[in-house]
Parts: structure tokens; C-alpha cells; sequence
């Protein structure tokens, strides 16, 4: 088994292919990269924003003062309301007091309590609103606010520093449908994208990209030079491996390992790649950032990014493994490498459209096409959008493994089936 | 037992192209497999190396099941060159067959000196010429030692030098105790090489272990040739004629013996001729339905 798999190596080792692929899969992450960075705001753009932000809060809670001291010499007295607007500006000037020191001193901890400060009010007031109101449309939701304000303190635990900007008008969340008008919603969208070039965060925008059919088919092409190489179904370098003391079935297994091992493998360069661009062009990130996780009827839980991560990658290697097995299963059947990828490429683009019209069936959620796409699946956003708390990423887990052990029976028995008729 | 095949029928569709082949091989020696293109040369060998399943029949090498992959640590098989890495270098095949045989790293090295391609040995394959991969090829089929060697069509293409190396190489194989099956087009070289050829036509096996028929003959022309064809008939010895002509076959009549005769009868010699009959001349009198056309 090792000599093959050392076989396998040294033909990608050897592989022109290879290094193209590899060298347009690094230019295309270097590319990224670079965009991330032009769109990442920086902590002296934050600061600005945030000393902008302070002078308005100043005053307007200076204009506040002055109003209550007139209204006070005027009246001998200062109503509630006006009371309750100096508190409340007052408290929005010491917030963002707090944010610029944290940004400042790089006290994240301070930074965050000033969010939280700045905040607090409407938590409550969308706390008040999920007593009357069951489930809200407009922006912002009580969820949206409510799972904010518990990632904000989650950073604030764990002296996170922001990806900015960090105000309630740069949150929204699947639940939020409506705006007040169309202006609101272009605002908070924009703001809502919000872009980190630190090593952590740009990996995990990466493989948003790469754990889905994008990177399935890179890998699929990667690897589709070690499958053609051999030649299988006419006279090529498998009739040499054939006549050397080896089982057939290790010629699969082989392959099999080398393109799971070969995919760890890439995951693993690009990672130390977006780290490597992260730690030198900025900072290597934060690994606990909180990544919000839709649960079913409203509601959230958090997973740092680094769990987030590899989760994504566990799924994402099951759905390798589906799509090696199909195309394993149409390399037995057709003899011919490059009709087996086109087919299983087929098979997987065909699979998805039609389980997109199977979604409402009962049984939808075992059908393994659902599952190619792993970050909607894993916050739970496939299962919010398409309203079916099945969508979990325990259940993409299990129908991936079973497709996929279905698909290698089916192999098997397409092997022993041709060898009864041939022989 | 080195290959016992009883009853092989291989069919593609519809098409028998292997029609019951049955042969033996007891004892070390190199057979010649000789046909014209399509009379199943390479299919057989590929049912015999288990590339090709077949229909009917039972093939044993070394007394082991043809389908069982530990013959080849005692069993090698050249085929044309397509079957060669193009990006990897001859050394990479020489090392990756080295492993998969559990033999030491070093025998690689040995072997590419021994078939003279070390000069070469790491570049890539893509860049070899026909002579230079075949010499990988004869490497990779030589490197285990094999008991039995099989080589389909080794020599086509090659130029002299290469030629006539490889055939030292198989001569020194079989020296050695290697049993050599090898099908070529070269009747010439195969005449240098075996005195065993199995003529294949239409799926099957014409002739088979022609032992005597490389060995010396001679051609009497002698005055009475039907009298001349009784005397050896009565004594049990048997003579072909053509015309009046006496073919002997030194092994079984020695030239000295055969005069003799004729001369104790008093039959007229005419003229004597030393020939040997060689596989050109047996191919022609087998094919000659293929070469009149």
C-alpha cells in the first residue's frame, strides 16, 4: 500500500497539471487576499469613525445639557422626557468615550463594554417586544439584536478585537425582512459585509468559497491527472501496476486515501497560506471569534471560528468522499477517466437542481445534494432559509456517510458484477 | 509445471478470437509466439497475465492460479510502451517496481546499469526515444528475476544495437534458468533466439514445440526418387519428397548414413544441398493462403 501511495506523490510531485492547478489555486487566494485587505477597515479608518462619532454624541449631549440648564432656569423644573434624553445622551457620549479608548489602547474588553453601553437600551426595548410580538420581520428583529448583543459580550469575554464596523446599524440577520425604506436597508447591507484581513477571518472567508462545489471540483480536477494517468479501459500504465504483486482492490483504496490525504493536504497549504498573509500584512486573528449558529424556532448558539472550521472541513471532506465515490463508480463503469469526471460533475450539478425542487418532500433531508454547500448548513442558515429544521449539520453528516457507503456497494458490485459476466 | 493452460476461449462479443488453446511448458526455455497480426498473440498473453478475462478454460503459472497476484514476484510481463509513466523518469519505475517486488532500492540502480540505461535513467520518460523506453520496459520486466518472462513484440522498432542487446539479455535470462515466451515479427531474430515456436492463426495454436525443425537439414537430388522414398519408408525412417528431391533432417538420418543407403540401392545421387528449413520457411508454408493473397 505505501509503495502506491509513494507512487501516487511522486506522479504529483511530477505532474505539470499539478503545479498549474496549484499555482492558479495560490494566485487566486494571493488576489483575494489583497481584496480583503483593500476592503478591510482599518483601526485608524475605526478610529476616525469613532472620534466622528464621539464629537456628534459630545454635542448632542452638550446641546442636551444646555437645553435641561435653560428649560431648568425657565421652568424651575426638568420633565421626565428631557431627563431621560440627557441620560441617554450622556450615556451614548461615554460609550463611545469607551470605544475610542479601546481602540486606542487596543483594550478590546473596554472597547466592547462601550458597545455594549451604547446598546443596552435597545437590547431591553427588543427584549420588551418579544413578550408582545412572537416573531418580528422588521429590522432590527429582536433576534438580531438579542443574538448581537450576546456575540458582543461573548468579544467582550474574550477580548476579541472587532471587525469593524461594530454598531447596530452593521447587524442584520436572516429574520430580518423588512426595513423602514429601501436607503436603510442598501446601508445596512453594505455595513454588514464586513471584511477582516487578519489570518483567522480570511481563511474563513476562503473556505466559505472552498468547502462547497467549488472546491469539490477544483479537487476533482486536481486529482483527475492521478486517475488518468493509469488509463484505465485501454493500454495504459495500469496494465504495468496489474502485473506487479498488488490486489486490485489496492489500487482503489490508493487512490482513494491519496485524494483524501491530498485534499487534507491542500486544506492544509491553504490555510497556512491565508494565515501566512494574514500574520505578515496585518495579525493573525482571533481563533474564538463568535460565529452565530441559527437553532430552530429563533433560536442561537455560537461556535468560535476555529471549531466552526474544522467542523466545515469534516463535512466538507464527506462531501470529497461522495464525490470520489461517484466518481470511482462511473470510472468502473465507463473504463474512461475523463467521461467518469464529466459525469459525476454532472451527476452532483443535476443531483442539486432537482433536490431543490424535492425540498419540500418529507424525506428531503436524506437526500445528500442538500449538503453541498457546507457553511449554510452548518450555521444553520439552509435550514432557516428553506424552513425545514431537519437541514442540521448531524443529519448532512449521516446522509453523506450513507450515500456515500450506498455509492461504494455499488462500486463493488459493479466490479464483481463485470468480473462474473467477463470471466 | 512453468504454464499449463487447458481449453482457453476468449470471445470479444460475438468473435472468438481465442479458439481452445491448450499447451504445456515444463522446463525452462524460450518459445516463440509467431502469427500474423489479429491471430490472438497478444490476447492470449494477456489472458495469461490475467489483463484479460476470458470465457472457458484454466490457466496455472508456477503452479499457482493466473489470477493470483503473488506469481508476479517469480513473473514479468513486457508490453508496449504506453504503459509507461510519460512524466516519471526511467529511475522512478525502476524504484516504484523495486518496492512493490520488496526488493532493495539499490536493485534499481544495478538493473538500469545492467540493461545500460543509466545515462538516462533520470530523465522523464516523455523525452525517451522507442529504443530507450523499451530498454526501461526490458528493465522494469528483468528487476525480480523472473521464472518466467513474457514479451509481446520487444524487438519491433528497435535498431540493430538494441536488437541484438536484447536478445544477449533474454539469451542470458534463459541461461539462467528463465523461462522467455516471446511473440515478434522478426522471424530472423527469433531464429537466433529458440527452436521452439508456437505458430498461431485464427485464434489457435498451428504448431507447437517444433524441436527439431532449427536443426540442420539437407536436400538429396538423387535419379529415382520414388525408390529412394521406399527404401527409407521400409526402414522405418521417414523422408519428405518434393519432387526428386529427398528432404533429411540430419537428426533423425545423418548425411552419411542417408548416402549409404542410396548407394547400397543403387540409386543416382545427383546433387546434395545443406539447408535448414528456419521460421521463414515454416511461417511461409503455414501462411501461404495469407502471403499468395
Amino acid at each position: 500500500m505505501i509503495h502506491l501511495l509513494r507512487l501516487e506523490l511522486i506522479k504529483m510531485k511530477r505532474s505539470r497539471y499539478t503545479y498549474v492547478l496549484l499555482a492558479i489555486l495560490l494566485t487566486a487566494v494571493g488576489s483575494y487576499y489583497f481584496y480583503v485587505n483593500q476592503k478591510d477597515m482599518g483601526l485608524d479608518e475605526a478610529q476616525a469613525m469613532i472620534v466622528e462619532s464621539l464629537d456628534s454624541h459630545q454635542q448632542a449631549y452638550e446641546q442636551a445639557m444646555k437645553e435641561i440648564e435653560e428649560v431648568e432656569k425657565r421652568e424651575g423644573m426638568v420633565d421626565y422626557v428631557l431627563q431621560n434624553f440627557l441620560e441617554v445622551t450622556k450615556r451614548q457620549f461615554e460609550a463611545h468615550q469607551m470605544m475610542f479608548e479601546g481602540v486606542t489602547n487596543h483594550d478590546w474588553s473596554l472597547y466592547w463594554q462601550g458597545e455594549i453601553m451604547n446598546t443596552l437600551r435597545m437590547e431591553e426595548n427588543k427584549k420588551e417586544e418579544l413578550q408582545t410580538i412572537v416573531k418580528s420581520y422588521r429590522w432590527p428583529t429582536p433576534f438580531t439584536v438579542l443574538s448581537t448583543m450576546e456575540q458582543v459580550r461573548w468579544m467582550e469575554e474574550n477580548s476579541i478585537q472587532p471587525v469593524f464596523p461594530t454598531n447596530y446599524a452593521s447587524w442584520h440577520s436572516l429574520y430580518d425582512e423588512e426595513y423602514d425604506s429601501p436607503l436603510i436597508k442598501d446601508l445596512v447591507t453594505d455595513a454588514a459585509e464586513k471584511y477582516s484581513s487578519s489570518g483567522f477571518f480570511f481563511i474563513y472567508y476562503l473556505f466559505g468559497y472552498g468547502f462547497g462545489l467549488l472546491g469539490l471540483f477544483f479537487v476533482l480536477f486536481l486529482f483527475t491527472d492521478i486517475l488518468t494517468k493509469e488509463g484505465f479501459g485501454k493500454n495504459g500504465p495500469i496494465q504495468m501496476l496489474r502485473t506487479q504483486p498488488i490486489r486490485k482492490s489496492m489500487f482503489w483504496i490508493s487512490k482513494w486515501l491519496t485524494v483524501m490525504g491530498g485534499s487534507l493536504l491542500l486544506v492544509f497549504l491553504i490555510t497556512m497560506t491565508g494565515l501566512g498573509l494574514g500574520g505578515f500584512f496585518n495579525r493573525l486573528g482571533d481563533w474564538n471569534y463568535p460565529v452565530l449558529i441559527y437553532g430552530p424556532d429563533r433560536t442561537y448558539t455560537f461556535l468560535t471560528m476555529t471549531e466552526f472550521l474544522f467542523r466545515g472541513l469534516g463535512l466538507f471532506l464527506l462531501i470529497l468522499a461522495l464525490g470520489f465515490s461517484l466518481l470511482f463508480l462511473f470510472s468502473v463503469l465507463t473504463n474512461r477517466a475523463v467521461l467518469a469526471i464529466g459525469l459525476t460533475v454532472a451527476v452532483i450539478i443535476l443531483g442539486q437542481m432537482l433536490t431543490e425542487q424535492a425540498s419540500l418532500l418529507t424525506w428531503s433531508h436524506w437526500l445528500p445534494f442538500h449538503y453541498f454547500e457546507v457553511y449554510p448548513i452548518l450555521n444553520g442558515e439552509y435550514a432557516v432559509i428553506n424552513e425545514n429544521e431537519l437541514f442540521t449539520y448531524r443529519q448532512a453528516m449521516l446522509s453523506l456517510s450513507i450515500c456515500t457507503l450506498i455509492v461504494l456497494v455499488a462500486t463493488f458490485g459493479a466490479v464483481k458484477l463485470r468480473k462474473g459476466v467477463m470471466s | 509445471m512453468i504454464i499449463d493452460v487447458t481449453g482457453l476461449k476468449k470471445r470479444f462479443k460475438q468473435q472468438e478470437v481465442l479458439k481452445n488453446i491448450t499447451f504445456k511448458i515444463e522446463e525452462p526455455k524460450i518459445v516463440a509466439l509467431v502469427g500474423p497480426n489479429g491471430s490472438g498473440k497478444t490476447t492470449m498473453m494477456n489472458c495469461l497475465m490475467n489483463l484479460l478475462p476470458f470465457q472457458e478454460g484454466h490457466i496455472k503459472i508456477l503452479g499457482k492460479d493466473h489470477k493470483d497476484p503473488s506469481i508476479f514476484y517469480e513473473v514479468s510481463y513486457l508490453q508496449d510502451n504506453r504503459v509507461l509513466y510519460g512524466d516519471l523518469t526511467g529511475e522512478d519505475h525502476l524504484k516504484f517496481i523495486c518496492h512493490a517486488q520488496k526488493l532493495p532500492i539499490k536493485k534499481a540502480k544495478e538493473v538500469a546499469e545492467y540493461i545500460g540505461m543509466d545515462s538516462y535513467a533520470k530523465k522523464r520518460v516523455r523525452s525517451y526515444s522507442l529504443g530507450m523506453k523499451q530498454h526501461l520496459l526490458l528493465a522494469v520486466a528483468v528487476l525480480n528475476n523472473p521464472k518466467l518472462i513474457l514479451l509481446d513484440e520487444p524487438i519491433n522498432g528497435l535498431d540493430p544495437t538494441s536488437s541484438i542487446q536484447m536478445r544477449n539479455i533474454l539469451m542470458d535470462l534463459h541461461a539462467k534458468g528463465t523461462t522467455v515466451i516471446i511473440s515478434s515479427h522478426n522471424l530472423e531474430e527469433i531464429d537466433k533466439m529458440t527452436n521452439t515456436i508456437y505458430f498461431m492463426k485464427d485464434g489457435k495454436i498451428l504448431e507447437e514445440s517444433l524441436e527439431d525443425f532449427n536443426v540442420p537439414h539437407y536436400t538429396v537430388t538423387v535419379s529415382e526418387p520414388e525408390k529412394a522414398n521406399a527404401v527409407f519408408t521400409a526402414a522405418c525412417l521417414h523422408v519428405e519428397q518434393s519432387g526428386n528431391r529427398l528432404i533429411f533432417s540430419e537428426n533423425k538420418i545423418p548425411l552419411q548414413r542417408a548416402i549409404d543407403a542410396l548407394n547400397q540401392n543403387e540409386i543416382e545421387i545427383l546433387h546434395i544441398e545443406n539447408k535448414k528449413i528456419g521460421a521463414e520457411r515454416r511461417y511461409m508454408e503455414l501462411f501461404e493462403s495469407e502471403l499468395s493473397s
